[in-house]
């Protein structure tokens, strides 16, 4: 299929661009086009053509989606011609012309079965595509099978996938143990898990027995516990007694001495304190009174000796402040001095720099004399300028000399170089030698191939059984077509079959009726049974007699006596008749009873008729059935008779056809391998004479006797030799012509430099005028006087600044003196004669001296009134202590105060007594455990003392070896039902089989997963392995050729080569013999090698199927232009087999391009998606 | 009145299939069936039903650990407390356990007896119970036949064990048919054995009720026990109530509309969502069986740990507790680059090598040779089919080589798309 006009009507930057692809014997395309021309777009725009554009397009920027439209004219091998657009959508997206759906069928017979990956694989080659093919050879270590696959395969990276899916599966499992594997991680847990499982899982006996001991522990615990309740009863009674008993006997003492104190007063509780502080009170009151007296007294005595002058304290602020700024006048006095001293300086300094200037300085060198600014500001750029016209001057001088040395340099290099002779008809005749290149190689490989061939046929003959003829014979038989023999198996499977099947079902049909016959004997005696026959005999029977009464009693008719004997002797027939009424009835009845044994007799009846009929059916039907495959049989030997071989079964006989047809084809190839043999020697002689000449026309002396290799050889270096002499001397010319121009362009530097220097001049001039400096003045010496100018101001400012600051300190001194005179003649008159600040400071002195003594009499003024409110509330506590002492006495009923203390220790004692009784007859009722005070009384007199302590003793040691005990079976017994609470709710067991099941499943997915890894991985290789053995023979035969057109014949053949595991490797073999592995060529070698083995894979590919355009994309990127040539000429021999479109932003490549294919093999056109 | 006709309660059996090394939520994982069982005690304490049958299959025939056995009691006696029968027959599994003959189960419970079938009669509701326990765990004969007459003027119920006309994954054990189940003339017969739940007549009433705890991926949905109502000698209702406290889902999830990974695990996400909305407060453990022809099948197989990853971290943001047992892929390339063995190039050869798989001899024997060092070292729990079951030995081998075919063109293709 060929593309005649590809439309891209709107598809990425295209709008209604068309692209003619048709041309009678145009073998190469070349579609040229810069950066973003629309290549990658055109390539594209292609596939999507044909199969279809993806949903999520990128080539739908500009155009939306529902507008994208490819369209082309195709071309089929048989000459069909078909015009079809592509529209994006899921369906109905092939279209004609009109827009018309179009079935996508109608693209079959263009494809041929090829899908995208195939058309974009294998027939789309880029140049990272080439270089990725490059590295996976690189990858695959010269492994034979891996490349063939690599470059015969539309799907990139069946190397990558091997190794990935043999680490994948490594990863997971491996043979020799590795505790960190999935594999053994999963199975350790699960080993792990099984014995934790059995560690875990609670038996039987183990829990019996547990119940057992607790049983026995429970048991002795309740035993223990009734004892000690005894015991503890019996305790209760003798403590309670031991309690009570002292504190009876004390409760009686005491209401003894209370009846004694009958008539003492009731005091308060604190009579005692209240009387003692009373007495404290007044005593302390005295003393404080004359205390007070005295600080009150001594107080005004002070106060009377203070002398206060009141005028200075009214002034004080202003004495303050004035001291305050007194500091500030005695610092200007000082600093005063300082600018007097720096005034005189600075006017030296002034007239210095006046002197320096000289005339330019004007009257006296002020500042105002000073030259403008925009007139200093001119001078100095211009002494700038004056330094860089200097600089630059230099510089262009210097390289003007180094580019005339330059020049001198080459013309002397060129002369030197000679001139190279006319090379055109030794380039023309190595060209003709390289396009026979290889032809000995071919032949070395063809005698191989026939060899190979002689060695097949042979082996394939000997292995074919039946037949002991030549091949020639073999093939000269008239054997049966497949279709027959397969007719025959067939036929004669089934005719096996249903013989098989007949006998069986005649084996089963005897079986059921053997079994019905036994179930019917099983059911016991038919005769015994109540079957409907039996009950119809035996009501007819009772028919007949009731007839024969009827007749003889009911109607009187008379009947014959033969009739009624035959029915039962006369006397006996009114009992027989009921005799026989009974059997009909009882046999009815078992007729129901029986009704299921009954029907199972009848259904075993019926069962065994039907059998046998089978039975009889069957056994005519295998008769059939074994006829018929005897007939089958006899025509099948029949057949094989006529071709003279013996005939085996169908299967075996189709086995022996196919077998034939290898050795057939094995045949064939012996034939092929020999012609093309013969015809390789005959072009070899030819070729070889041709080049001879050539080389002599050249002027070699070729040996007649060189390999035909060595020949080329030997007229590409004369011819490598003589292109290199060229392209020096052409170099070498342009060189000299680079440096003459340089030298031009630096004198034309230099001039220029001239006419800006006087033009500087000119400015100076005008310059040194204005800042009135004398017309030779240099510019350093211009320099100097701006400077000085600067100076000058500088030093000027400075001197008005001091002058300002010493006419404020002055004023200042002045101000301070005149206000110190006026406060002292107000407040101090007898300091007014003093010098001010001296005057200031005594009045400071004394000003503080009377704050004192005003802060003092302050102070005694308080202390007084202090003294004179104490002295009022100490007579006011004595008052309050005399009136509690009368209460008291009162409440005692004494006359005098000496009788209270009496009185008070009375009352308390009485006090004391009663709340000691109550006391005790509390205690008491507290231990007697509820009982009343005269039962406690009762008991505590019925027991003697020693007695109850003996026997409390006793009963404590046995209640505490008691309680031991318990202790200890109660420990024993919660030990034991802890247990039983651990058994009952599971010691692990269960989690324990939950992780072994869990780790099962990890198992069973690791293995699962390697399984399917490493069949995976066996797939691929006996895949690769298989497509080597079938396809390298011829790949690699054209492969050969076309690596060694690519390499320039820098490798002449392939050789196949063993690696340490017996894997074929390839081999490249230079034109010196020596070999070169994938892993030793270079980067672009490698890639000539792997363009090589695509093009002869796209050549197979193309001799069984459609033909597909082959599409390159800037593959000759890392090609020098020799090999690139070689290449487009690769590609133009493709050309002869299929459409080859070359994208390329290389215009050289197109120009190659142009140059190999000569005439009009080759077309370019430029691409340009903006048109 | 109104009772509960439960069966294979398999106390304590674990849950299969439940990947360790993924991290499986193992507290909700274990005693799941202890948790079945006790939701249905608590049922029946909350109903006050009048009693319980149990048709077999108490415990796995090969669990040892006693504590079964006594959780097993401890529930029967909270039954017992208020005062609610258990009536049982052993099943194929109890026969086979040394705790059926070990424990001694509290007075409430009623074990049917093995040497033949018997009944039992409450007055107190009208009801005879008829019943026989396996003595053997292989019980071959047809025992519905030797079961005695209905009662008349009685509610009869028929305890049985038994695969009925025999089920898939259940071994075929007192084999019976429906019609021999009906000619007894029982009202209801209350059988076990069979996992999923199933009314195989009504009128009389013949029910498996399933189990009460899915173990495994293939007893998805809801488990649990059918409870009976009866009035005025016939069924109301026999109705399903779930429960099981982690429950299975087998999640089919077409993919054949997504174009890459985010559309593959967003319907991922959305099946997650499902599950745990229907498995409401419980755990939910879910097989994701990815299908279809997809544009994304290059993506699913070059980024498969990736997509287990995410679909793990899916079922955490699904709603509910969600666990994924397992993520099976069965996607295909749209376009399936390995469906034309006639294509002329090496992918054709590889296609041809693939196919000529199945019936190469040499090739399988050389394969298994391979495969047999990771065999010979499974433990034997999953080294089945064995290794003198040559027809099982090649039906395993067979699909190791399909799913090593899908593989293969999943990572061809992805090799051509990286």
């Amino acid at each position: 299929m060929r593309i005649e006009r590809l439309s891209l009507a709107r598809y990425g930057h295209f709008t209604d661009h068309e692209i003619e692809l048709d041309g009678d014997g145009t073998c190469l395309h070349v579609l040229l086009g810069t950066n973003e021309a629309g290549k990658t777009t055109a390539l594209n725009a292609i596939a999507d053509l044909l199969f279809g554009i993806a949903a999520q397009t990128p080539f739908g920027f500009r155009h939306d989606y529902k507008d994208l439209r490819i369209g082309a004219t195709l071309r089929a091998s048989n000459g069909t011609v078909l015009a079809v657009r592509r529209r994006k959508g899921n369906k109905n997206t092939l279209l004609d012309e009109d827009d018309r759906p179009l079935d996508e069928s109608v693209l079959t017979r263009f494809l041929d079965g090829a899908d995208r990956a195939i058309f974009t694989g294998l027939f789309g080659l880029t140049h990272a595509s080439l270089r990725a093919g490059g590295d996976d050879m690189l990858q695959a270590k010269g492994d034979l099978g891996r490349m063939l696959f690599e470059a015969g395969s539309s799907l990139a990276g069946a190397a990558r996938v091997l190794d990935a899916l043999d680490a994948e599966a490594t990863a997971l499992f491996t043979s020799r143990r590795s505790a960190g594997k999935p594999f053994y991680v999963a199975e350790d847990a699960r080993l792990a898990a099984e014995r934790s499982v059995s560690e875990h899982t609670l038996r039987f006996d183990d829990w019996r027995r547990n119940e057992s001991d607790l049983a026995a522990a429970e048991g002795a615990l309740a035993d223990v516990c009734d004892r000690l309740a005894r015991l503890e009863e019996r305790r209760t009674l003798l403590e309670r007694i031991r309690r009570t008993a002292p504190r009876l006997e004390a409760l009686r003492e005491v209401e003894a001495e209370l009846a004694g104190l009958a008539d003492a007063p009731l005091l308060p509780d604190d009579a005692r304190d209240r009387l003692e502080e009373a007495r404290r009170t007044l005593d302390v009151t005295r003393v404080r009174l004359d205390r007070e007296e005295q600080t009150a007294a001594a107080a005004r005595r002070e106060l009377a000796g203070l002398d206060i002058p009141e005028p200075l304290l009214a002034a004080g602020d202003d004495v303050r402040r004035l001291y305050e700024r007194r500091g500030a006048v005695l610092d200007g006095r000082d600093a005063l001095g300082e600018l007097l001293g720096r005034r005189e300086a600075l006017c030296a300094e002034l007239r210095t720099l006046s002197d320096g200037l000289g005339a330019a300085a004007g009257a006296g060198g002020d500042a105002a004399d000073a030259p403008c600014d925009v007139a200093l500001a001119q001078l100095r750029r211009l002494t700038g300028d004056d330094a860089d016209l200097c600089n630059r001057q230099l510089d262009v001088g210097e390289r003007r000399a180094k580019a005339a040395a330059a020049v001198a340099g080459a013309e002397a290099e060129l002369n030197a170089t000679a001139v190279p002779p006319d090379l055109t008809r030794l380039e023309l005749a190595v060209a003709q030698a390289q396009c026979a290149g290889g032809l000995e190689a071919d032949l070395f490989e063809a005698e191989q191939v026939a060899a190979e061939a002689d060695g097949r046929l042979a082996r394939a003959l000997a292995g074919l059984r039946l037949w002991s003829g030549d091949a020639a014979g073999l093939a000269a038989l008239r054997v049966p077509d497949r279709e027959t023999v397969l007719r025959f198996e067939r036929e004669i499977g089934e005719a096996e079959r249903l013989a098989v099947r007949a006998r069986d079902a005649l084996a089963a049909a005897c079986e059921e009726e053997v079994r019905c016959a036994r179930d019917i004997a099983a059911l016991g005696d038919a005769s015994a049974l109540a079957t409907a026959e039996a009950v119809a005999a035996a009501r007819a029977r009772r028919e007949q007699g009731w007839s024969l009464i009827r007749r003889l009693f009911v109607d009187g008719e008379r009947v014959e006596t033969s009739e009624i004997e035959a029915f039962a002797p006369q006397p006996r027939l009114i009992e027989r008749f009921e005799r026989a009424i009974g059997e009909a009835d009882a046999l009815a009845d078992r007729r129901q009873g029986e009704a299921e044994r009954i029907a199972r007799h009848d259904q075993l009846l019926a069962d065994r008729d039907a059998a046998g009929a089978a039975r009889a059916a069957c056994e005519a039907q295998a008769v059939r059935c074994e006829r018929d495959l005897a007939a089958l049989k006899d025509d099948w030997r029949a057949l094989w008779q006529a071709v003279g071989v013996g005939a085996e079964t169908p299967r075996e006989m189709d086995r022996w056809l196919e077998r034939r047809n290898d050795v057939l084809r094995a045949y064939d190839a012996v034939q092929a391998a020999s012609r093309r043999l013969g015809e390789m020697r005959g072009r070899l002689a030819r070729e070889r004479h041709d080049l001879l000449a050539a080389l002599a026309f050249a002027g070699g002396e070729p040996a007649a006797t060189a390999p035909f290799a060595s020949l080329v050889e030997e007229a590409r270096l004369r011819l490598d030799a003589g292109r290199a002499a060229e392209r020096t001397r052409v170099a070498l010319l342009q060189k000299s012509k680079g440096q003459i121009a340089a030298l031009r362009e630096e004198d034309a530097r230099l001039d220029a430099l001239a006419e800006q220097r006087v033009i500087w001049t000119e400015a100076w001039s005008v310059a040194l005028r204005q800042v009135r400096l004398p017309a030779g003045t240099s510019p350093a010496a211009a320099a100097k006087a701006i400077e000085l100018w600067e100076a000058v101001r500088r030093t000027r400012a400075s001197l008005d600044e001091v002058e300002r600051r010493i006419a404020r300190a002055q004023r200042d001194a002045a101000m301070f003196s005149a206000e110190v005179l006026r406060l002292l003649a107000k407040v101090l008159p007898e300091l007014a004669a003093a010098e001010p600040s001296s005057a200031i400071h005594a009045a400071f002195e004394r000003l503080q001296v009377a704050c004192r003594d005003a802060q003092k009499r302050q102070d005694l003024l308080a202390r007084i009134a202090g003294a004179v409110e104490a002295a009022r509330s100490a007579a006011a506590d004595a008052e309050d202590a005399e009136a509690s002492v009368r209460r008291l006495m009162s409440m005692a009923g004494c006359a005098g105060e000496g009788e209270l203390p009496a009185a008070i220790d009375r009352c308390r004692r009485k006090t004391t007594l009663l709340a000691r009784a109550d006391g005790l007859r509390d205690e008491i009722l507290s231990d007697a455990d509820g009982h009343s005070l005269a039962e406690a009384s009762a008991e505590a007199e019925s027991m003697d003392p020693d007695r109850r302590q003996a026997e409390l003793a006793a009963l404590t040691r046995e209640i505490a070896e008691l309680f031991a005990e318990a202790q200890r079976l109660g420990a024993c017994k919660q030990s034991l039902l802890q247990r039983r609470e651990q058994m009952a709710a599971g010691g692990g067991a269960v989690e324990a089989e939950q992780a072994r099941r869990n780790a099962l499943a990890d198992l069973e997915d690791v293995s699962e997963r390697w399984l399917v890894l490493k069949t995976a991985a066996f797939l691929l290789r006996r895949g690769v392995e298989q497509f080597r053995r079938e396809q390298q023979g011829p790949l690699l035969a054209r492969a050969e050729a076309l690596f060694r057109a690519l390499t320039l014949g820098s490798f002449v053949r392939f050789r196949i080569d063993y690696d340490d595991a017996d894997n074929p490797c390839l081999l490249g073999v230079r034109s010196d013999g020596t070999t070169c592995p994938t892993s030793g060529m270079s980067d672009g070698t490698r890639d000539q090698l792997f363009l090589s083995l695509r093009l002869a894979a796209v050549e197979r590919y193309l001799a069984e199927t459609e033909p597909l355009p082959f599409i390159a994309d800037d593959l000759f990127v890392h090609f020098d232009d020799a090999r690139a040539s070689a290449g487009l000429e690769s590609l133009i021999a493709l050309g002869d087999k299929t459409q080859v479109l070359l994208f390329t932003h290389h215009r050289h490549l197109a120009e190659l391009a142009r140059q190999a294919g000569g005439g009009n093999r080759v077309r370019v056109q430029e691409l340009c998606a903006r048109a | 009145m109104k009772f509960i006709h439960t069966a294979d309660i398999h106390l304590d059996s674990p849950l299969s299939g439940l990947s360790a090394a993924r991290g499986a939520p193992l507290e909700r994982l274990r005693g799941s069936t202890r948790q079945a069982l006790r939701n249905l005690v608590d049922y029946a304490l909350a109903e006050a039903v009048d009693f319980i049958v149990i048709a077999g299959d108490l415990y796995d025939g090969t669990w040892r650990d006693y504590s079964t056995g006594l959780f097993l009691v401890a529930q029967m006696a909270r039954l017992g407390e208020a005062g609610i029968a258990v009536y049982v027959v052993l099943g194929n599994h109890d026969a086979e356990s040394k705790l059926t003959r070990q424990l001694r189960l509290p007075a409430n419970v009623h074990v049917f007896p093995a040497d033949r079938a018997s009944t039992v009669r409450l007055d107190a509701h009208d009801v005879a119970l008829h019943g026989r326990s396996f003595g053997v765990a292989a019980v071959s004969d047809n025992v519905a036949l030797g079961y005695p007459p209905a009662d008349p003027g009685r509610f009869n119920i028929g305890l049985l064990h038994t695969a009925a006309g025999g089920r898939e994954a259940h071994a075929n054990y007192a084999p019976c048919a429906v019609a021999d189940l009906v000619g007894k003339g029982y009202d209801y017969w209350a059988l076990g054995h069979v996992h999923t739940r199933e009314i195989l007549c009504e009128r009389p009433h013949i029910v498996f009720p399933g189990n009460l705890q899915g173990r495994n991926v293939r007893e998805t949905g809801p488990k649990g026990f059918t409870v009976v109502r009866i009035d005025g000698g016939r069924v109301l209702s026999a109705d399903h109530v779930a429960t099981d406290a982690v429950r299975w889902f087998r999640c089919r999830v077409g993919v054949a509309e997504a174009l890459d990974l985010d559309d593959v695990l967003d319907a991922v996400s959305r099946a997650l969502g499902a599950a745990a909305g229907e498995a409401g407060d419980r755990l939910a453990v879910v097989r994701i069986e990815l299908d279809g022809a997809t544009p994304a099948h290059a993506a699913i197989v070059r980024q498969r740990e990736h997509l287990v990853a995410e679909s793990h971290a899916a079922a955490l943001r699904a709603g509910g507790e969600v666990w994924i047992e397992r993520v099976c892929i069965s996607t295909r390339p749209p376009g399936d680059v390995l469906a034309s063995p006639g294509r002329a190039d090496a992918i054709g050869a590889l296609l041809r090598g693939v196919a000529s798989m199945a019936a190469d001899a040499e090739a399988r024997s050389a394969l298994a040779v391979e495969l047999d060092q990771m065999l010979s070292r499974l433990p034997a729990d999953l080294r089945a089919p064995s290794a003198d079951d040559g027809t099982a030995a090649d039906a395993r081998l067979d699909r190791v080589i399909a799913a090593a075919r899908d593989l293969l063109a999943g990572r061809i293709l992805a090799e051509d798309d990286a």
